[in-house]
């Protein structure tokens, strides 16, 4: 991986972490702190319905004790209670209630007007039970017909015994008012009564009013703790909820907060956090490209001038001391190696260039014994002479095709056989034919490299075969000798030379040639070669050497 | 191929010139002298006229035979036949810039120099 991809990877790899912890550990402080708003919301609003309810029983309570009620005297009463009202509940109205629930008094309705007995009757028993105030559910208001709540306190006689229960009926928006009064927010604030029935709602007032709560919200409220939890309803997905206690009435007021919103708006305020965050990593990853470029393009530098050493102004590249001295380092080492490379190949190209000398040398030489043999045998008149001495050129002609073909080779080591085997098979054609008696040789040649070592033992005996064949099987009325070099496995090779002559001679000819030269050249080369030999006569003779070639030369 | 035209023979080996010679005088032609220089090899082209010239590609002096053949060719309409005992690629090439009439690699058999002046003085 390269540097700068290297960097990045190490900046998002710390970055990111420490920004998404931050992001999420925001996120999870804003969401609480929202939640615990919630919960105040709740006991603010459970404060408020206290007081508002405490107020009016405070009144009610001076009220119980006006002296008309104690002499019996509603009539008067209820003037005094119409004053009160109008003074301080506007809107409420007072009921003097008997304990079977019949209504003695309702300001509602004039004195003395026939007044139905109340179908609730839990608070009033309440009431005569314990001698204390208390507040109500929501129940249908049996004149007023309309959910109502009423305030109630018992009323003593003089000695001390509950006589009647008190009722206040608050206007019906007395609780309303304490619910909306808050903060404007996504919130929903209800007041339930002790059965979790809706007694106002800061939402939707009118329709929810008289209604139970539904579970699980019901189960919580009935639990009567203060608490903070959540519920899933498949209409308003997931919701926060608060519950506080109005003490000592026993109702409870609820904070329902969308937990969507809530998300949304704590997702909102990380925001910024997020922004500032992804524009530090942008910054860094900047800087990590441009630290990159620093560190990267001096080596970059270095790579270049290694390319070429000579560029004179390589200092520009790097600014780096360190760098710099390396890149002299390494610019001298190659001028080094570069000079030094140029010394050897020089050397190698000069050997090349002696070694082709001694060729020509060799082979100019050879030319020369060859002229002398030529003029030679231009002075003898006789024939066996002048015939050992055509035979003489031939072996001196086999080994100046050796030597042409190492000075034409790359390598000035190896050639290939068959072109050898050909030039070779050509020359000795026209030497050995004769005008009325021709001979045709025929090379077929796998493609292989010979060394001198191999080339010049092969080519002296096949010289000495080829003569051979010639005078034999050619000495009538011309021949076709076939030569083949076929490769063998095992790094071994097959040369087999073979006539088509009819000699009487035949099976010894070979063994028994004039002066048994020839066939003692061929043993000897065969021997040097690590070769064997086999001789066959049958249309006309065919002799097979084998021999093993070096394995770097196949 | 008439007795007049005699050949050039272009050689700084003594023996090799001379073998070179009989085998031209066995086939009937003659010999109109040797040059075993480059420049000697211009000058005697200039005064003989051969029918063709045998051309080695090694002399004596800093010119070579085939800085000889360019000179000779530039001039003068001479056959050359190069007899050089280098088979090395860049050689044969240098020899071949020049349109030879033959090239034949020492050691150069009669057949080979028969057929070769056969087809330069036709």
């Amino acid at each position: 991986m390269r540097l700068r991809p290297r960097l990045v990877l190490l900046i998002l790899a710390t970055m990111l972490p420490l920004l998404g912890y931050s992001a999420i550990t925001q996120f999870i402080r804003y969401r609480n702190a929202e939640q615990r708003a919630a919960i105040g919301e709740a006991g603010s609003v459970a404060r408020a319905v206290q007081q508002s309810v405490n107020s009016r029983l405070v009144a009610l309570r001076v009220l119980a004790l006006a002296p008309e009620l104690q002499r019996g005297d509603f009539v008067a009463f209820q003037k005094a209670a119409d004053a009160l009202i109008a003074n301080e509940l506007p809107g409420a109205n007072v009921l003097l209630l008997a304990r079977d629930g019949s209504q003695l008094l309702n300001t509602a309705v004039p004195p003395g007007t026939q007044l139905p007995p109340r179908n609730y009757l839990d608070s009033l028993q309440r009431v005569f039970e314990t001698g204390q105030p208390v507040l109500s559910d929501l129940f249908e208001g049996v004149l007023l017909r309309r959910p109502v709540v009423a305030i109630e306190v018992p009323v003593r006689g003089p000695d001390g015994s509950v006589l009647y229960d008190l009722a206040l009926n608050p206007t019906p928006n007395a609780f309303f008012d304490t619910v909306t009064g808050g903060r404007a927010t996504d919130a929903v604030i209800t007041v339930f009564d002790r059965q979790g029935v809706t007694v106002a709602r800061s939402r939707d007032h009118d329709a929810f009013v008289g209604a139970k709560a539904d579970e699980p919200l019901l189960s919580h409220l009935m639990r009567g703790e203060e608490s903070m939890f959540r519920v899933e309803t498949p209409e308003d997905g997931e919701t926060v909820v608060a519950l506080s206690r109005v003490e000592p009435f026993g109702w409870t007021v609820a904070v329902e907060l969308p937990g969507d919103r809530l998300s949304a708006s704590a997702l909102q305020f990380v925001l910024p956090t997020l922004a500032v965050g992804g524009a530090m990593i942008l910054l860094s990853v900047a800087l990590a490209a441009f630290a990159s470029n620093r560190i990267a393009g001096p080596i970059d530098a270095l790579r270049k001038m290694g390319e070429e050493p000579g560029r004179a102004n390589w200092q520009l590249l790097t600014r780096v001391p360190e760098v710099h001295d390396v890149a002299l380092a390494l610019r001298d080492a190659r001028l080094r190696v570069r000079a030094h490379t140029a010394d050897l190949e020089k050397t190698v190209g000069e050997r090349d260039l002696l070694l082709r000398e001694v060729y020509h040398r060799v082979k100019n030489n050879l030319q020369m014994v060859d002229s002398m043999l030529a003029m030679q045998a231009r002075r003898v008149s006789d024939p066996t002479v002048r015939d050992s001495l055509t035979q003489l050129r031939n072996r001196v002609h086999a080994l100046s095709v050796v030597h042409a073909q190492l000075m034409a080779a790359t390598n000035l080591r190896t050639f290939e056989v068959g072109g050898f085997l050909t030039e070779l098979a050509g020359n000795l054609a026209e030497t050995l034919s004769a005008a009325d008696r021709p001979v045709r040789i025929l090379v077929e040649s796998d493609a292989a490299s010979v060394t001198l070592d191999i080339a010049i033992p092969l080519g002296l005996a096949l010289t000495e075969l080829l003569t051979n064949s010639a005078k034999h099987a050619c000495a009538d009325a011309g021949c076709t000798i076939r030569v083949c070099f076929d490769l063998l496995p095992e790094s071994q090779a097959l040369l087999t030379v073979e006539d088509d002559g009819e000699d009487p001679a035949a099976p010894d000819r070979f063994a028994s040639s004039p002066d048994g030269l020839g066939a003692k050249l061929v043993r000897g080369f065969v021997g040097q070669l690590d070769a064997t030999m086999t001789v066959e006569y049958a249309q006309g003779m065919r002799v097979e050497i084998r021999l093993p070639l070096p394995e770097d030369t196949t | 191929m008439t007795a007049s035209q005699c050949i050039l023979i272009v050689e700084d080996e003594f023996l090799i010139a001379d073998h070179l010679a009989t085998m031209v005088q066995d086939m009937g032609l003659c010999v109109c002298g040797f040059a075993d220089t480059a420049d000697e090899a211009v000058a005697m082209t200039e005064r003989h006229r051969p029918g063709a010239i045998l051309m080695d590609v090694r002399l004596k002096g800093k010119k070579d035979g085939i800085d000889a053949a360019l000179a000779i060719h530039a001039q003068f309409r001479s056959p050359i036949i190069f007899v050089t005992g280098s088979q090395e690629p860049a050689t044969v090439a240098r020899i071949n810039e020049d349109h030879p009439s033959a090239i034949l690699f020492k050691p150069v058999s009669f057949k080979q120099l028969k057929k070769a002046m056969f087809d330069a003085l036709t």
